[in-house]
Parts: structure tokens; C-alpha cells; sequence
């Protein structure tokens, strides 16, 4: 933590908490001096070092005459004991460079050569089969290449906080938001003072200030030169894509860098880059569409099996260069005492443990007095880690905390206690957390986690949320909160399982995963027809999204009158009391697995802690997340201020938290419509709604009430080609597409401190596909047949997780039925007679994929087109089955008709189609 | 928190484009005020649309929806809304006096927490229940 007054004179002050100042800081805590690490930033590791490619090198890029390639081949063989000593996430996978051409085949002799000068630990040169058979996911074409084994991946962030939490152990101080703006000398001691007053005095000083590391060097009156900033821009590819290699992939290096890597991380996702861009501007953290298109095209070259449709997120890093391109590691020649650890970019990650001993040696020859201590600590206690622990570990960590069962981030699966873990370290914004834990880095970015981590961070540190930041001072998440709700937060923990006083049931018929409109609508039929099934949901009360949408228009269909999505909720809510129906709020399903005689669900709960349900259905009611900014890829900075419009409205309307003043919403989907008119209604402003199609995504209803009432602008055809703005959010560029493009020549800017994002719902099938549930291209739900079923027998499905509906009355119809033959299957009334349905001209989809021969069929479809006066038309071959007049369809609104499977036989395929 | 004098959702007076809402078709409409006092209006594909455009003209009310601030529940947000629409040269004041309000649970699904809210004559009634806690 940070230091306290009579900390403040030190031997060693290192500026700068990267990888190069950590390491140096880790090094010299062995040593019985005093020690301070500060950094501009909020937290350590917030430069150069969270945003790079996280590799260890495998010593052949570089020629030893350079102090970095000596330093990197050093360094890397310092890794294997300080990942046992430290624990960080670390694999030793080999680096492959893939040769396409005789000319680059040429030059990956030169690196292999290099290589064995170097040292570099087993290097081969191989032929097209060897390097095909190294990393089988490379490109065809490839004809051959370099291998270096010793090569590796590594979390650079988390290498800098265990050497950091390592050195603290040992005594060091860490100053955050610590920015030197002045430095004198007195006597035979340095002063340096921080911009918000606070000072320190110390014997010696590492300049390690990265992209500063210039003008540091000037603030002490040292030597001139000049940093240049050169940008990387990054994908991030979700952890289930096909792509992911089992090595890094280089292609072969340019004159200016090495190229474009597809690179998989130690977490399992695959990262795609970097450009390289020499800039001016040290703060520009921005991406382009250009360069974001480029690193795609060039990855698919290397490991043709990777997808945009992968992609999470996208950042950019700047790697620090001197104009010689080599480190500058020296005492200063001016200023005695003040150590140079400078232009320290690639390989500066591998360097890190080498540059860390070559500075310790400079200051042991610049008169440092250094003195092993008796007592150093050299190992860390492993950071916990839920989503890699088996059964037995999660059973034994909720016994020492029953905060180990409370799972905040879905997709990456990290409980309150990892994030209570992330913030006794010393990690306080959102940033911070995600980096030290990962809640909120995996695919959903935050959607669901961020307001759940908000709350948690105020009511463990008494920070107020509205002082609480992405990563520090401006990049604050919440602006206001509402009348009457209190910023200040103090831990209170609920009841979860009120009333049932028991744990999950052993045994069950059917385990509903979900507890939202869907799974209460299946639960219901289920229990109705003698039946017991069991409700899991993740969320404290019933009712899934329901529970945020508290404007009206729900039920006009179900109950022909319009309710909230609270009251409609209620009403279920309801229904499931009185029918006795078990449910386990809070509970996260871990997994599900096929038995002999079912499915075994695991669930995590911090009352229950971890619990196995044997049942001999499921049904998968999880519903949707909504489709992020790595989504549809726009480009610009990162501030702090850009969300779902989803995440927004649960910021709102449950926890009272205003997350700002002036709102730029992109894409008119009606979760977008819907809170432009709540920003309206709770005293901030829309300034315009950005809708890439020539026609609004959301129902008219919500164009004219959400928008034309409070004169929010509406473009039509226009997309947001950058968002700007450094710490939060302070507008965004719009231009208009011409056939397919963005016309930047005519577009304009818009000023706001939001943006919200409303560009469409992804069902959340995590759970299916694990479990072999196959899915559908069109709809990324289940394939289902006529019963809801999917591929995997007694695996059922309904609501959004099977296909995105519009109107939560369908929702609920759909879910019944699926509960009724849910019903029939666990009566073994399981003979069917089905005919294959598919959809035709102007449908997008149909659902399910196979109708009853023989029976009264609903089925769901949705329109390419929109038009007045439409006919719906069944047909198997030129015979018209079924015929349905509707008078306006358009891709918005669901389409439901009823479909006679009389005429019918077995096999048949029926064809629908809008004409 | 809402500015009272400004109009927060606009008001039509004598000529205005407006899109009707009565069916999914949503035909735009363009209605004028004679001198007369009558509005004529264009554009619609059948009569629900004059009547529309009519009542946008002689009385917009909107459905008012929101959250209070509540203690002693489980939540710190309790969902409400208007018993009936609100005119919506009113529904600054209505949110304002909604915003006011500070709520203790237990509450009932469907409890009127406001009577008369800003004068309307129109009710604040909670759409979730809140159970209280401890």
C-alpha cells in the first residue's frame, strides 16, 4: 500500500512501474535498502506493459552486437525459475516463423543461424512438413520456417504485479498516482516531488519511465533525448475460437519489425497483432479501421481458420524506441546517481530479469551499498484461480470463504473472493481488477460484471462509486447517483435461499438454468404435469432482464394489457411460488455433464458452495447478452463511458447509478430506444442515435415515443467511426455509409460523455456447447426438432437462448410448450414423427428445424424483408401446407404461425418462405 | 432534476409531421389545424390514424414509468409508474415529485406509494415487490 510519512526517504527510488521497474525493484528488494516504486498511473503495469504481446522471445531476432539481444537471451533464461518462484502465468510453447516464399525461406536461415549464435535453447530450421507439424494450424502454403522451443507466452500485467507483490513482501513501497514533476539535488540526496504535493528524498534513481523516460531524465537536468512513441494496434480473440495455435506465429520480419503474430495467451484466448506506427503523441491509444482490418488479413495468412466474428476486443500499446532502436541501460553521465533504463521495447518483456541484474550491477559500481538481506522471500502464494480449479479445490476454498461461491464474471468465472483477492492486493480499478483476476475480460467485456464489481470495489474499500475508475482520476464510471440512493455502499449480504432452509436437491427431473421469463415459463408446465424441476438462476431475484426493464409494454399478447417488466415478472414469479417450485437464486452452473442416466449440473452458490443435481432433463433458459463494441469492431480510443446499453440500464434503474450526462447511442435496437428515453427521464441528455441500416432495428412504437417525443436525432445509414477521448468518453465521429463505406469526407462530430451501444443480442449458449448442444449458423441458438429438443437427448431449449425473440409474450409461449414436451419426454412419450422445416425466400430463420407430423405446429420465423401486406406460405414441394396473411412484416418483429402437420408424412421437407 | 419549464417531450400545435403508432405499419402522418379547428390529416392508411394524430393534437399523454429510492429492502431501487398516463406537459413535475419520494420496505407489487402525485391527480403505484430486510 502506499507509503506513509516517515517512509518517505529511501536508498533506491525507481521511477516508472512497467516490467523494467518492477523487475528492478523485485531484484533490489533481496537487497537491505529501502526502496520506492512510483508511477504516474493509478496502478503498476498501466503503460508499455499492459498492452504488448506478452511473449518471452526466443533469442533469434536480434544480433548480439546490441545490448537488447544480449539482454533478451539472459532474460529468457531467467523465466522457468521465476515462474516457480512467482507463479505468474507463463508457458514455455516454442515460437514457430511461418516461410511462404524461397526469399523468405532465405531469411529464415539468416534467423536460424542468429539463433545458434545466440544460444537460443534447440532451434531448428524446418521444412514444410516439420513446421506443419509443430503447428498444425498454419497455413497450407507454408513451406517452411524456423522453430525455437525455448520461446513462450506470458500475462505481462501479472508478471508486473507479482514482482511488485513480491518486492512489497520484502518491503517496498509502491506510490500510485505518483507523476514526478520535479526532482532537485541536495547535498548527496534527490528530492522528487509528485504533481499533487507529495514528496520523497532517495541516495539513487532509476529512470524507468518508459515512454517519459526522456522528459524524466529531463526533470532531473540529466541528458537530452528523444522517446518516440511506436503504436501496436491488437485484436483479441474469444477463448473458443478454432484458430488458436498451439505456438506464436511469426510470420518472416520486415526491415522495421517482426511482424503481425497470432499469438495464443496463457488465458486461452488468441491475440492478433501488432501494426507498427511510428507516432508523436504518447497518449494516443487509439485504433483505426485500417489497421484493424490490415492485422486480420494478415493473420488469416498465417492461420487461415481465424474469424472477425472472434473477435472480443481491440487495443493499441506504444512501445518506447530510441533512434539507434537499441536500450539505453547506463548511469547518467550528468547527473551522477540517476540510472538510465531507457528505449526499452521489444524485447524489453523477455529483458525484464536480465535488465533488472544489469541495473543492479550499475548501481552497485555508481557506489549503492548493497547488502543481501537475512530474511527474503522469493515465492508468492499462487493467485486464485476458480475457473482452472477442479471440484475438490472450489469445495475447499468455499470452506474457508464462502465469498469463493459467489461468482461476479460469467464468462471467465471469477468469484467475489478473487476480486476481494485483487483489491487487498493493492488493484482498486476496474482495470486494475480485470488485469490481476480477469472479471470482465473474457467475451462479454464487463456487460454483466461491471455494475456487480462496482458495488463490491465501494463496499470493500468505502470508496464512493462515483469515484471509482476504469484506471484512475477521469475514467470515473458513474457520474451521479439517483435521488435518494447512496454512493457510499457498506457490505450487506442477502438471503439467498429464503424459506427453502435446505440445500439444491440431490435429484430432480428437470434442471431449469435460468430464471427469467423462459426458464419460470417451462419450470411451470413442467411442475404442472406432476413433474419436479429445479429454477437455477445467477441473479439474486427471478426474472432475468425483466427485473431491469421497468418501462411498459409487456404482455399486451399473454394478458392483453400492458405491464412493466417487473409486473410481468411478478406474475410469474408468482405462478412458481404457488406451484412449490424449488429455486436457487445467486447460483452460478459451472458445468454440465452426460450420465447414464442424465445430466449432472454443478452449480456454485456462495450459501451452498459447490453442488451436484442429478436430473434426467435440462432445460437451457439462460437467454442473450448483447453484441459488445469488439462486436462490430469500432474504432478509437477506450475511455471509460462506453457500454451496452443493457449494462446502463441495470446501472440505472437497479442500482441507481447514473453513468453520465450526454449519451451518443449506437444502433436502434429498442434496449437502445428504451434508455434514450430513460436518460431523458432521469435529466441527461441524448444527443443522437447512430443506426448503420437505412431502417430503425427497434418497433416504430419506440422510434416515436423513445425518440420524436424528445427530439433525439435519429441517423439512419450512418455509423460512428471512431470514439474519442482519453480517461472518459468526450465524443464520437459519424459518417454516412455509401455502399458499404463510411464517407469520412462528410462526416461529422458529436460531443457526449457516453456511448451507449445497442447493436443487437447474442443467445448465451457457454453452457450448450460444452455440452455438445449443437447450433444453429443463423440464429447461434440450438438446433432444435419439433419438442425444443436439441442434439443432446433430454437437453431442451426456448426463449432467447434458443433464438433472439421481440416480445417476451412469445418468450413465455415458446417455454411453455417447451415445458409440456419436456413433459412428454419424461413420460417416454417419445415416439416421433417429424418433417424437416427450413426456411425459404425472404426468411432469415425458422424455428425449430422439424415440425410434427400429424399435430398443430407454432412456429417462429423471421422476415428479410419489410413490407406492407405479406403472405406468409408453408410449402412442401408446389403443395401449399399452411397460408398465413400478415399485414406488415419487417426483420424487427417476429413472425409466429401455426402449421398443420396433418398433410404431412415422416421426412418431408417443408419450405417457408414470405412472399 | 428534471428542468420544469422545459419541454421534455414535445407538444404539437398547429402543424406537424407525425408517425402513427396504432399498428406496426406506422404511416407517417401530416396533420394541419385549420381555421376552423379541425385537423386534417394525411398520410394515414385507414381512420385509426386521424384519431391518433387527433389525440396527439388535443391531449398527448404518456405512460410514466421510473424508480424511487427505497430503504430497508433488498434493493435501493424500487420500480414504479403513473396509475394512468400523464399529460405530458406534466410529466417534468410527476418526475420530479417521483424522484422525491423516499420509500422503507416491505412493499407489495401493485401498493399505490403516491396519491395525486404533483397535483395530477394520478397515482405512483410499485411494480415489484420489496421485501424487507434486515
Amino acid at each position: 500500500m502506499d507509503g506513509e510519512k516517515h517512509m518517505d526517504r529511501y536508498n533506491v527510488a525507481i521511477v516508472g512501474a512497467g516490467v523494467s521497474g518492477a523487475a528492478v525493484a523485485r531484484r533490489l528488494s533481496a537487497y537491505d535498502i529501502r526502496i520506492a516504486l512510483v508511477d504516474r498511473e493509478a496502478d503498476v503495469s498501466f503503460g508499455t506493459s499492459k498492452a504488448n504481446s506478452g511473449i518471452i522471445h526466443g533469442g533469434f531476432h536480434h544480433n548480439l552486437r546490441y545490448l537488447k539481444a544480449q539482454l533478451e537471451i539472459q532474460g529468457a533464461g531467467m523465466y522457468p525459475q521465476l515462474h516457480r518462484e512467482l507463479g505468474f502465468p507463463y508457458r514455455r510453447c516454442g515460437i514457430v516463423v511461418a516461410a511462404f516464399t524461397n526469399e523468405e525461406l532465405i531469411t529464415a536461415e539468416h534467423l536460424y543461424r542468429q539463433g545458434v549464435e545466440n544460444d537460443s535453447a534447440g532451434i531448428e530450421l524446418c521444412g514444410a512438413d516439420r513446421i506443419r507439424e509443430l503447428e498444425p494450424k498454419l497455413h497450407q502454403d507454408v513451406i517452411g520456417g524456423v522453430y525455437a522451443p525455448a520461446g513462450g507466452i506470458i500475462e505481462p500485467y501479472r508478471f508486473v504485479f507479482a514482482l511488485v507483490e513480491n518486492a512489497e513482501q520484502n518491503g517496498l513501497t509502491v506510490l500510485r498516482d505518483f507523476e514526478v514533476t520535479d526532482a532537485s539535488r541536495a547535498g548527496d540526496r534527490f528530492a522528487l516531488r509528485a504533481r499533487d504535493g507529495r514528496s520523497i528524498d532517495a541516495d539513487f534513481v532509476v529512470n524507468a519511465a518508459g515512454l517519459y523516460a526522456d522528459e524524466v531524465s529531463g526533470i532531473f537536468g540529466a541528458e537530452e533525448f528523444a522517446i518516440s512513441p511506436r503504436k501496436g494496434e491488437y485484436h483479441l480473440l474469444d477463448r473458443r475460437t478454432v484458430a488458436c495455435p498451439q505456438r506464436v506465429v511469426f510470420p518472416i520480419p520486415t526491415s522495421v519489425s517482426k511482424g503481425m503474430l497470432v499469438i495464443p495467451t496463457v488465458e486461452g484466448t488468441v491475440l492478433l497483432g501488432p501494426t507498427a506506427d511510428p507516432l508523436d503523441d504518447k497518449e494516443d491509444l487509439t485504433t483505426s479501421r485500417d489497421r484493424l482490418s490490415e492485422i486480420v488479413a494478415s493473420a488469416q495468412q498465417l492461420v487461415p481458420s481465424v474469424s472477425a466474428s472472434d473477435i472480443i476486443t481491440s487495443f493499441s500499446g506504444l512501445r518506447p524506441t530510441l533512434p539507434d532502436g537499441d536500450f539505453m541501460i547506463r548511469e547518467s553521465d550528468v547527473v551522477p546517481g540517476l540510472i538510465h533504463v531507457a528505449g526499452i521495447q521489444s524485447p524489453g518483456l523477455t529483458a525484464a530479469p536480465a535488465v533488472a541484474e544489469y541495473v543492479k550491477d550499475l548501481l552497485k559500481s555508481a557506489g549503492c551499498s548493497l547488502t543481501e538481506k537475512t530474511r527474503f522471500s522469493s515465492h508468492l502464494p499462487a493467485v486464485r484461480r476458480t475457473r482452472l480449479m477442479d471440484d475438490t479445490e472450489i469445495a475447499s476454498s468455499w470452506d474457508e470463504n464462502h465469498d469463493a461461491g459467489s461468482v461476479v464474471c460469467r464468462c471467465e468465472t471469477v468469484t467475489r473472493e478473487e476480486i476481494r483477492d485483487a483489491i487487498a492486493a493493492g488493484h482498486t480499478t476496474i482495470d486494475g481488477i480485470k488485469f490481476y483476476c480477469r472479471g470482465s475480460a473474457g467475451r462479454c467485456q464487463g456487460a454483466f460484471c461491471i455494475p456487480r464489481m462496482l458495488e463490491i470495489i465501494a463496499e470493500e474499500t468505502g470508496v464512493p462509486v462515483t469515484e471509482i475508475t476504469k484506471r484512475g482520476p477521469g475514467s470515473e464510471l458513474v457520474d451521479r447517483t439517483l435521488p435518494g440512493t447512496p454512493a457510499v455502499r457498506s457490505r450487506r449480504d442477502h438471503p439467498l435461499r429464503a424459506g427453502a432452509g435446505a440445500g439444491a436437491p440431490r435429484e430432480t427431473d428437470v434442471v431449469v438454468i435460468g430464471g427469467g421469463a423462459a426458464g419460470m415459463a417451462a419450470a411451470i408446465e413442467v411442475a404442472a404435469r406432476g413433474f419436479d424441476p429445479l429454477i437455477v438462476d445467477r441473479e439474486r431475484t427471478l426474472g432475468g432482464v425483466l427485473r431491469q426493464c421497468v418501462h411498459n409494454g409487456f404482455g399486451i399478447h399473454e394478458y392483453d394489457e400492458e405491464l412493466t417488466g417487473p409486473e410481468y415478472a411478478e406474475r410469474y414469479v408468482a405462478e412458481v411460488a404457488e406451484a412449490g417450485i424449488p429455486v436457487l437464486a445467486d447460483t452460478t452452473v459451472l458445468g454440465i455433464d452426460r450420465t447414464d442416466a442424465g445430466f449432472h449440473t454443478r452449480l456454485l452458490s456462495r450459501e451452498g458452495g459447490l453442488e451436484i443435481v442429478h436430473s434426467r432433463a435440462i432445460a437451457l433458459a439462460m437467454g442473450s447478452r448483447e453484441r459488445n463494441r469488439g462486436g462490430i469492431q469500432i474504432p478509437g480510443s477506450r475511455p471509460a463511458g462506453v457500454m451496452t446499453a443493457g449494462a446502463a440500464q441495470r446501472l440505472i434503474n437497479v442500482e441507481g447509478f447514473v453513468p453520465g450526462r450526454r449519451a451518443v447511442i449506437i444502433g436502434s435496437g429498442d434496449i437502445g430506444l428504451i434508455m434514450a428515453r430513460r436518460f431523458k427521464l432521469i435529466g441527461a441528455d441524448v444527443q443522437a442515435v447512430i443506426e448503420i441500416q437505412p431502417v430503425p432495428s427497434g418497433i416504430t412504437r419506440n422510434i416515436v415515443q423513445c425518440l420524436d417525443d424528445f427530439s433525439i436525432p435519429l441517423y439512419l445509414g450512418h455509423v460512428v467511426t471512431a470514439i474519442h477521448g482519453g480517461d472518459r468518453v468526450t465524443g464520437v465521429s459519424v459518417a454516412p455509409l455509401e455502399n458499404g463505406v463510411p464517407r469520412t469526407d462528410r462526416g461529422f462530430e458529436i460531443d457526449c460523455d457516453t456511448v451507449l451501444l445497442s447493436v443487437g443480442l447474442i443467445p448465451e449458449n457457454e453452457l450448450s456447447r460444452p455440452l455438445g448442444v449443437e447450433l444453429h449458423r443463423q440464429t447461434n441458438g440450438p438446433v432444435v426438432d419439433s419438442r425444443l429438443m436439441t442434439s443432446v437427448r433430454g437437453v431442451f431449449a426456448s426463449g432467447n437462448v434458443l433464438h433472439i425473440h421481440d416480445l417476451v409474450d412469445f418468450v413465455a409461449e415458446e417455454s411453455r410448450r417447451c415445458g409440456r414436451t419436456i413433459a412428454d419426454y419424461l413420460q417416454d412419450r417419445d415416439g416421433l414423427e417429424e418433417a424437416d422445416l427450413v426456411a425459404g425466400s425472404n426468411v432469415r430463420y425458422v424455428v425449430p428445424g422439424r415440425i410434427r407430423v400429424g399435430e398443430e405446429n407454432r412456429v417462429y420465423l423471421r422476415s428479410m424483408i419489410a413490407q406492407v401486406g405479406a403472405t406468409v406460405e408453408v410449402r412442401r414441394g408446389e403443395t401449399v401446407i399452411a397460408s398465413e396473411k400478415q399485414h406488415h412484416v419487417q426483420p424487427s418483429e417476429m413472425i409466429t404461425i401455426a402449421v398443420d402437420g396433418a398433410p404431412l408424412s415422416p421426412g418431408d421437407r417443408v419450405e417457408v418462405s414470405v412472399r | 432534476m428534471i428542468a420544469e419549464n422545459q419541454r421534455l417531450i414535445r407538444v404539437r400545435d398547429t402543424e406537424d409531421e407525425l408517425t402513427c403508432i396504432v399498428c406496426p405499419i406506422g404511416c407517417r402522418l401530416h396533420a394541419e389545424r385549420k381555421d376552423g379547428g379541425s385537423l386534417e390529416v394525411t398520410g394515414n392508411r385507414c381512420k385509426r390514424g386521424v384519431a391518433y394524430a387527433e389525440e396527439e393534437f388535443r391531449d398527448p399523454r404518456r405512460p410514466v414509468t421510473g424508480t424511487c429510492a427505497v430503504t430497508g429492502g433488498e434493493f435501493f431501487r424500487l420500480p414504479v409508474k403513473s396509475s394512468e398516463a400523464v399529460a405530458v406537459d406534466r410529466i417534468p413535475s410527476f418526475l420530479n415529485a417521483m424522484y422525491e419520494l423516499e420509500l422503507t420496505a416491505p412493499i407489495q407489487c401493485g401498493e399505490v406509494i403516491a396519491t395525486d402525485v404533483a397535483g395530477t391527480g394520478i397515482d405512483l403505484v410499485a411494480t415489484m415487490s420489496m421485501r424487507k430486510e434486515e
